[in-house]
This record gives C-alpha cells, structure tokens and sequence, in this order.
C-alpha cells in the first residue's frame, strides 16, 4: 500500500525530472540572441502600460469560499457513498444510513440555496447598493439595479420592433 | 535476485515494478551484476511513465488537428509521414529548437515552476491509472480520491503561470480557470459518488471488477437497468470534465481569439508545450477515469473472449486494449464538442456550474441512494 503511494510521488518526481531534463537539452541546442524588445510583455504589439500585479475583484474571494464549503462536504460525501451499499445490505441499518445521507445533502442544498439568495452566485453584479448621498446640497444619486437596466432594454427593444412593425404597415 | 527486502515486503506482488523486475532476473545473463537490476527495474519504470504522458500528448495532438481538420472539410496535416502521423515529432523537435523566453517583467522563480507543477501533478495522477489488470503503478484503495486531489493541483501551476507571467491577458486567463475550476469541481466530485455507491470501493480495478460479467457490456454502470440515475450523472460528469481541462464550449482560460492563449501568452518554446501535454493527459486520464466508473472499465466483449480463453496474457492485453480504446473514443469526443459548440461567457459558465449541475448533481446522489437502498437488493439481476 505505502509502495503504491510512493510509486505516486516517483511518478510526480519524474514529472518535474522530465521538465527539467527537457530545458537542459533544449538549453544545449536552442539560438540565445536575447533582445530587450523581445522579452518585453506581449500585448499585441502596444507597450505595456502599468503592471498586471493588481488587486482582483472581490468576487473570486466569495466563489473560493463557497468552494471551499463544498469541496469539504464532498470529502465527507464520498466515505457516506462508500460503504452505502453494504449498509443497506445489512438489516436494519440502511434505511438509517440514507437518512443521515439525505439531511446532510438537505444542509448542503439549504446552503447552497442560502448563497443564491443572497445573489453570490451571480457573475454580474446588480449594483443595487444603498443609494449614494453625496452631500447637502446635492441631489442622491439612485443607481439602477440590472433588473431595472434589463427592464428598461426589454421596453426599448419592444419600442424599437413596434416602430419597426408601424414602418411595414 | 528479486528487490531488496525493505522494498520487497512493501510493494504489491502484482504491481508493475515487481513484474517488471520478476521478467528482468528471469533474462538476466550471468556477467551483469546483481545490482544492476533494481537500477533496470526503476528505469523502465520511469521509461513507461514518460512514455505513457508523451505518446499520450503526441497522440492527442495530431489526432486534434486530424479530427479538426476532417470536421472542417480539410486534411490536417499530411506531410510528415503517412497522414502526418509523425507531425507531433516534428513539432517536438521545432518546440526544442525554439528560443527560451523569459519576459523581463515576470516573477522568474514561480514562472519557471509552473510547467513544472502541472507536469508533476498530472504524472503523479497517471500512475493511478491501471494499464492492465495485472499490470499497474499504484493500486491505490483511494484510487479516484488520489486523481482527483493530484488533478486539481494543476490549477495551481496554472494560476501560479498566469500571475507570474505578469501580462494582462495571462492574468485574466489564470483568474477564469481559478473560477471555472473552482466551480466545476464540485459537480465533478457530486456525480462520480454515484458510481462509487453503486460500486462501493474508490479503487480503479475494484470497480472495473464490479461491472464483470453480462458477456463484458451488460454490467456496465451506464446502465439504466443497474441505477437509472447514473445516466444523468455521467452527463454532468462529463459536463464538468469539460470544463475541468479547459476544453471547448469552457476553454475560457485559454481562449485564443479574445485571450490570444490566456495564461500561456508569456510562454513560448518548449516550456509552452508542456501546458499542452497537461492538456492532452489530463483530458485521457478523465476519459479513462470516465470509463472505469461509467463504461465497465476493462470490461468489454473482447475481454470476456479472452478471458474464456484463459490465457494471462492474452487477457492483460485485451484490457488494456478496451481501456485505452475507451479513453480515446472520449477523446474522440471531447475533440467533436469542441467543433460543435461555441465559447460560452464566463458568467454562463458559472451559471451552468452553481446554478444548474450542482443541484442536479446532488439531487442524482439522493435518487441514486434511494435507489441502492431500496430497489438494489431487491431486484433480481443485481
């Protein structure tokens, strides 16, 4: 059993082996006429402007959590399938076990219904936050929301095809 | 002389090595001294590892171009060799030759890891794989947990390539695969519990094993009459290994035409190329994970022929002929999606992930537990 394991890691150390033996030959055979021009960021020919090193939206900060939420219910999921089938062959205790299995997967799904309400899993986000107030003397600004934005393109495209519709009349 | 004790007492007798080393001393002529043949031994076990992910990338690649090329009315390449069957060596040999860039603005340390990472992960997924009953690396009882724990660091080298290659197209691509990874893991792992229910083990042979029998196809998992809900489960299965080797409809992190080729942009040469032997690997190895737990695995007509022949070999090959047929007809697919369906958007992509296979994945899981439950013992041919 440990052997197997261990054949694994031989297989992964050959992996990184094979990368390396790999540069060293290409090292002996490949031209080395380094230009500044030629290493500089490709960016379809424009100069680089800045550095992409740059703080990414907050987003993929939720989608790791909930992830990572998952993957560990799975981790727990997967001995539960494991020794299902020889629990419901044994009396008495399958009906137990799916029971067990069903409200965990029932947590899961109240979970995962939580997380969708609560709008995380939308890749757009509606910019429906709290009105922004400026000031005094300013007028608040009332940021539409998409829903409202996508009810105002579906008015527009229904406009547009009436007014179409009229023309052909 | 068979391995050295310590070695001996832990390796599985079966196991490749052991084989391996058996054939060697039974060859071994008189003035070859005895510790040469552990040395052989590691050797043409490493040689069948690298052998294994090379022919698998050459292979998958000029078939790519032959399966593109025939989809769009054309040849694909033709020149070298018969039906440019020797293009992959061409290009190999083009990739070596190629001069070694290193963008000045890069993080040099994480971007010469990267290729390195991913190969090394992929590799050490492969040596799960059996190649045949009685012929393989690591028999593992955490055999599907191992690949998918080893298949999913390679995201990492693939985030790690596209930060550190600090362009703004690398970074985009990286930051697509950590979402869509991320996100279709979870399906990935939902829909492979319910062959594992049904086969009640982790482990590759143990469930090709568990589908014996039924002149080598009736037994299948894939089966509606075994559990009907393993059907749908393969679907979302092969939904997500999809978009788990970044292929089309979900190559977004790559995606040549808007990305120019996402978190390989900065790379060139041969360090580039071996992203794509990642791609071809681990694309082969979830279609061979595909057939073990859906497909009968080394279960097939041809192999219950050879097994009533009763002769070892015989049978070892036809296995291993079933598998990696099988592997191949998944990339035979996978290659035809990828002409058939346009690029999704990344927000469709997530939406598809959380809001559409996730549910339908765990609702899988509940029907198909129901099912084991309370229909499998009861029902006559199971």
């Amino acid at each position: 059993m440990y052997f197997d394991y261990l054949n694994v890691l031989v297989f992964a150390a050959v992996g990184l082996a094979f990368v390396f033996v790999n540069l060293i030959i290409a090292s002996v055979l490949r031209p080395k006429r380094k230009s500044k021009v030629g290493l500089e960021t490709y960016e379809c020919g424009e100069e680089t402007i800045g550095d992409s090193w740059i703080q990414f939206d907050i987003r993929y900060y939720t989608v790791a959590l909930v992830y990572v939420i998952f993957a560990v219910e799975i981790a727990f999921l997967f001995p539960w399938a494991l020794v299902l089938k020889s629990a419901a062959a044994s009396d008495g205790i399958g009906v137990f076990v799916l029971i067990e299995g069903v409200l965990f997967i029932a947590i899961l799904l109240l979970g995962l219904a939580y997380v969708w309400c609560k709008g995380d899993l939308e890749w757009v986000l509606s910019y429906s936050g709290p009105e922004y107030n400026p000031g005094d003397d300013r007028d608040p600004v009332k940021l539409p929301n998409i829903k409202e934005l996508e009810a105002a393109l579906e008015a527009s495209d229904e406009h547009d095809s009436e007014a179409s519709e009229e023309e052909a009349a | 002389m068979s391995l050295p004790l310590h070695l001996a007492a832990l390796a599985a007798p079966r196991s490749a090595t052991n084989q391996i080393n058996d054939f060697l001393t039974g060859v071994k002529p008189d003035f070859v001294p005895d510790w040469a043949l552990p040395l052989t031994t590691a050797l043409i076990s490493v040689g069948i590892a690298v052998a294994i992910i090379s022919l698998v990338a050459m292979s998958g690649t000029w078939l790519e171009r032959k399966v593109s090329g025939h989809i769009q009315c054309r040849y694909g390449p033709m020149r070298v060799g018969w039906h440019g069957w020797l293009q992959p060596i061409a290009d190999g040999v083009k990739l070596l030759l190629k001069e070694d860039m290193i963008p000045l603005g890069a993080d040099k340390p994480l971007y010469l890891l990267a290729p390195a990472l991913v190969l090394a992960s992929i590799l050490g997924a492969m040596a799960v794989f059996p190649l045949a009953p009685d012929f393989y690396f690591a028999d593992i009882d955490l055999g599907i947990f191992t690949i998918l724990a080893l298949t999913s660091t390679t995201t990492i080298g693939v985030v790690m390539a596209g930060w550190s290659s600090n362009s703004k197209w690398s970074l985009y691509g990286a930051m697509r695969e950590a979402a869509q990874v991320v996100a279709y893991e979870i399906p990935l792992g939902i829909s492979l519990l319910v062959p594992v229910m049904v086969a009640g083990s982790f482990n590759l042979l143990e469930v090709s094993n568990g589908q014996a029998g039924g002149f080598g196809v009736l037994n299948w998992y894939i089966w509606p009459w075994v559990n009907p809900f393993m059907g749908p489960a393969f679907l979302l299965f092969f939904i997500a290994i999809l978009a788990e080797t970044k292929r089309a409809p979900f190559d977004l992190p790559e995606a040549e035409s808007e990305l120019v080729a996402g978190f390989m942009t900065e790379y060139s040469g041969i360090r580039w190329s071996f992203f794509f032997m990642e791609e071809y690997a681990a694309m082969f190895l979830y279609c061979v994970v595909g057939s073990f737990f859906f497909f009968g695995g080394f279960e097939s007509p041809l192999t219950s022929l050879a097994r009533a022949t009763d002769v070892h070999l015989l049978v070892q090959v036809a296995a291993a002929v079933t598998i990696i047929a099988k592997g191949y007809a998944g990339l035979f697919l996978m290659m035809w999606l990828r002409w058939t369906l346009p690029r999704v958007r990344i927000d469709q992509v997530m939406t598809l992930g959380y809001k559409y296979l996730t549910p339908l994945a765990l609702a899988c899981v509940l029907g198909a537990s129901v099912w084991e439950v309370f229909l499998a013992p009861v029902l006559p041919w199971r």
